[in-house]
């Protein structure tokens, strides 16, 4: 327990810190490369959390291919990182972005404190998911639910997918320039 | 209440697929037209249209036979609703889409819009996301269908690729909006930690078996959720003070998208935010009440008051369905069932008179995109008096004048509140409807009792909002006739004045959908008893 | 349950620790002459003719894009796969609706010509 403990601050820390690389790096690559980080230690929070499919996945396609894609697009298209940034002339929605920030995060650390997540009473879908991951297996249980409960968002990701390949053929041709 | 195992051995039948069949109907629609377009030659593009339009019909149809026959139970697990509430919105969306159809096909090709296949099918897809988010019963299925809707309008927004201000719609708008749903995102994990349900209706069940409290348990959970589930909702809805994308967007896309998302996506996001806050979380009703009676009351008072600085006819309507957004978000913070029947009633009565307004806006815009401003309307009148009588109905509606239909929306949204204890929303909404009415009769005034303006060559002139040339103060009706005699000689002195600006001509679809829109914003205005009785009707369902 | 994968994670530490080693080995026993070329980033022992801070035509972009698409389709079919036979009709119905909703946008893209490396 203490182990897992000790895992899950190490990996809070590095998930914080990417995090906060990717919004305060100058560099588009280096913001890439962060956000890279956080998804893998995202990753390692679902194998945690015993759920190893959506670990996998999350390594496999979110840090795997998008990201390098990401990094691909990015170095190819703008290199000259320089350019990026300079001075901020809306310096005050610094501030009030901050401040709204740490309100949240406050409201957030106030729940943990003083909420719920002690009890941990409310959280059905888990304790359902914990049983039938002890029932019949693990990718097993997440397939269940997926084409059983949850088969409708599973159908109409398809649609999702149908507009994301049309977009990249119509923003595609564009930035090859070959129009009809 | 759904137990928690079942989700792992329910399985869809027969039934749950035909609770959702205006939904597959349009499905095979867009599929169609994508494969139709293969097989297309160039010049015909506009049989795609017309496959879209008989798809449109058939899933209207589909959610008429429901909405007369059919259980109105919930399908797949809880997900999607086919409760008359969501087939009611499915109309006024299928409604929308469709008019946006009968406005494509002479606009696009006036524009130079290439890839029509991709257009069509991704008209059609962003209606099916609206259907999918205004018939949601589950937080998943609110955010998939959100996202369905507003991918397919990013890449709408940009389309008209050579044009600098539609691949700015389409950046702005994506960026914005993206950072909004993740907003929404956030809200509804919060909540899902907090009720343990993404299913609404479980939540409700949640919220009557607990006791809420704002600082212990899962209240400050919730809160936060509350919190952020409205920022993500008040953006899409173009709420002020998340309205800023809503003009560049709405000026930037191609008109006949614009007229198309400006009513879809409000009745989906309206759709999805009555059924969270007025049917999942009315028992915290206390709680978030005030902050959306906040931005209410700011979206009210904002949006007509930028509307009536804009001299574009575009940015107008876009500032104006702002303001529209307001009036609804009155319905929302009442929370009753007749509000929610008001809701309905007044997205039908906007569906039909937004998009007929757009709609002239588009007959009226050159092949550059711009000559929608003012002085473009300026004595509109004379050579095109169809278009300019079917404008000032439009707009009169918009306005509230009776016996138009958007007076019914107005009437029962103000009604309702009177009744649901905001007289003070009621008393802001006439008051800013009064200010509504100046910039909505100031098109009309332009096109009836302006001489025709000579514009001088559009790229110079007409590509700023700003206006072009000094331009008569519409304000002043008596001093009307001297301003433009003083400010016509500046425009002939203008390097190369062109003939006073003739619209172009429309073509056969957009006339059939003006007179489409027409009919609706005059019959229903007169004789609203029936549709009335419909929205009322849906509105029982919804709070079941 | 979890030492299931313990295998994984030696299998891990192998790969790791093979890796720093070859590095650190060729890095210490390797013979070194530099000289400025070589130190230069991506050195090939020539001195670069322009500066690289220049865009490049990113033809497979497009064809990056469709992969993810359907990479995560594909990603969302394992457990499909798993669960074929026990989940009989219901998995089969829904697996030919999601299928068949993906196959006209790939033969779309597929006669339109995305594929297609001119």
């Amino acid at each position: 327990m203490l182990l897992h403990q000790i895992a899950f601050y190490v990996l809070a820390a590095v998930a914080i810190a990417s995090a906060l690389g990717v919004i305060s790096f100058r560099s588009a690559v280096y913001s890439m490369l962060s956000l890279i980080v956080n998804l893998m230690s995202l990753a390692f929070f679902f194998l945690m959390l015993q759920a190893i499919f959506i670990g996998t996945i999350q390594v496999l396609i979110y840090a795997g291919a998008v990201m390098v894609l990401f990094l691909f697009v990015v170095t190819m298209l703008a290199p000259d990182t320089e350019s990026v940034g300079g001075r901020n002339p809306l310096r005050w929605q610094w501030g009030a972005g901050i401040g709204l920030g740490i309100i949240l995060a406050g409201g957030l650390i106030l729940a943990v404190v003083n909420g719920s997540l002690a009890r941990d009473a409310h959280a059905v879908g888990a304790d359902g998911l914990a049983r039938q991951v002890a029932l019949h297996g693990n990718v097993e249980a997440f397939g269940l639910a997926l084409f059983h409960g949850f088969s409708f968002p599973f159908e109409i990701t398809s649609v999702l997918l149908v507009i994301a390949v049309l977009g990249a053929v119509v923003l595609g041709r564009r930035i090859l320039g070959r129009e009809e | 209440m759904i137990v928690a195992d079942s989700a792992f051995t329910y399985t869809p039948g027969a039934a749950d697929w035909v609770r959702i069949l205006p939904e597959l109907i349009l499905l095979g629609a867009a599929l169609i037209v994508l494969l139709a377009d293969l097989a297309t030659p160039a010049g015909r593009k506009g049989w795609l249209a017309l496959i879209g339009l008989l798809g449109v019909a058939g899933s209207a149809i589909a959610a008429a036979l429901l909405f007369a026959n059919g259980d109105g139970q919930s399908a797949f697990f809880g997900m999607i609703a086919a409760d008359k509430a969501a087939l009611f919105a499915d109309f006024v969306i299928l409604l929308s889409v469709g008019l946006g159809l009968l406005f494509s096909p002479g606009y696009v090709e006036r524009q130079g819009i290439t890839q029509l296949g991709e257009y069509y099918a991704l008209m059609l897809l962003a209606a099916l996301g609206m259907m999918f988010m205004a018939s949601a019963t589950n937080l998943m299925i609110i955010f998939v269908g959100l996202e369905v809707l507003s991918l397919a309008l990013y890449i709408l927004s940009a389309y008209i690729m050579s044009r600098s201000r539609s691949r700015e719609a389409g950046m702005k708008y994506f960026i914005l909006s993206s950072f909004a749903s993740g907003f929404l995102l956030y809200g509804m994990a919060l909540t899902y930690g907090a009720t343990g349900q993404t299913n609404l209706q479980a939540v409700r069940v949640f919220m009557a078996g607990n006791a809420f409290h704002s600082g212990t348990g899962f209240g400050p959970l919730l809160i936060a959720g509350l919190a952020l589930m409205a920022v993500g909702f008040c953006f899409k809805v173009s709420a002020v003070p998340f309205q800023a994308w809503t003009p560049d967007v709405y000026v930037g896309a191609p008109t006949s998208v614009t007229a198309f998302m400006s009513v879809g996506t409000k009745v989906a996001a309206f759709l999805a935010l009555a059924r969270v806050f007025d049917v999942a979380l009315l028992s915290v009703h206390a709680t978030w009440m005030p902050v959306l009676w906040a931005v209410a009351v700011l979206t009210m008072i904002g949006g007509n008051i930028m509307a009536v600085t804009q001299r574009d006819v575009k940015r107008m309507l876009a500032y104006s369905s702002i303001a529209n957004a307001g009036y609804m978000l009155i319905a929302v913070v009442t929370g009753t069932q007749d509000a929610l029947a008001a809701l309905l009633i007044y997205l039908a009565a906007y569906a039909a008179m937004n998009l007929g307004a757009f709609g002239v806006a588009l007959a009226v815009e050159r092949s550059d995109g711009t000559g929608a401003t003012l002085d473009d309307f300026a004595g509109l009148a004379r050579h095109r008096p169809a278009l300019s009588a079917a404008m000032s109905i439009f707009l009169l509606s918009l306005a509230g004048v009776p016996p138009l239909v958007g007076f019914w929306g107005k009437f029962y949204v103000f009604q309702a509140a009177i009744i649901g204890g905001h007289l003070e929303l009621a008393i802001i909404g006439v008051l800013t409807s009064v200010i509504g009415m100046f910039y909505y009769l100031r098109v009309v005034w332009a096109m009836y009792f302006q001489e025709p303006r000579a514009v001088g060559i559009p790229a110079v002139s007409t590509l700023s909002v700003e206006p072009p040339a000094p331009a008569a103060a519409p304000a002043s009706a008596s001093g009307g006739g001297a301003a433009v005699l003083v400010a016509e000689p500046a425009v002939v002195a203008a390097p190369a004045p062109q003939e006073a600006y003739q619209p172009p001509v429309l073509a056969p679809g957009a006339w059939l959908g003006l007179a489409f829109a027409v009919a609706l914003t005059v019959v229903l205005g007169i004789l609203p008893s029936g549709f009335v009785d419909l929205a009322i009707q849906a509105a029982h369902t919804i709070l079941r | 349950m979890v030492a299931e994968y313990v295998p994984v994670l030696i299998l891990m530490g192998l790969v790791f620790a093979f890796t720093v080693a070859a590095v650190l080995v060729t890095f210490v026993f390797g013979p070194k002459k530099p000289t400025p070329e070589k130190l230069a980033p991506y050195e090939c022992g020539i001195q670069e003719i322009e500066a690289p801070q220049q865009r490049f035509p990113v033809k497979y972009l497009v064809t990056g894009m469709l992969f993810i698409i359907f990479d995560v389709e594909a990603a969302s079919l394992i457990p499909l796969s798993i669960l074929m036979r026990q989940l009989k009709m219901t998995g089969f119905v829904e697996l030919i609706v999601f299928a068949v909703v993906l196959t006209v946008p790939f033969v779309y893209v597929w006669r339109k010509g995305a594929f297609t490396w001119e």
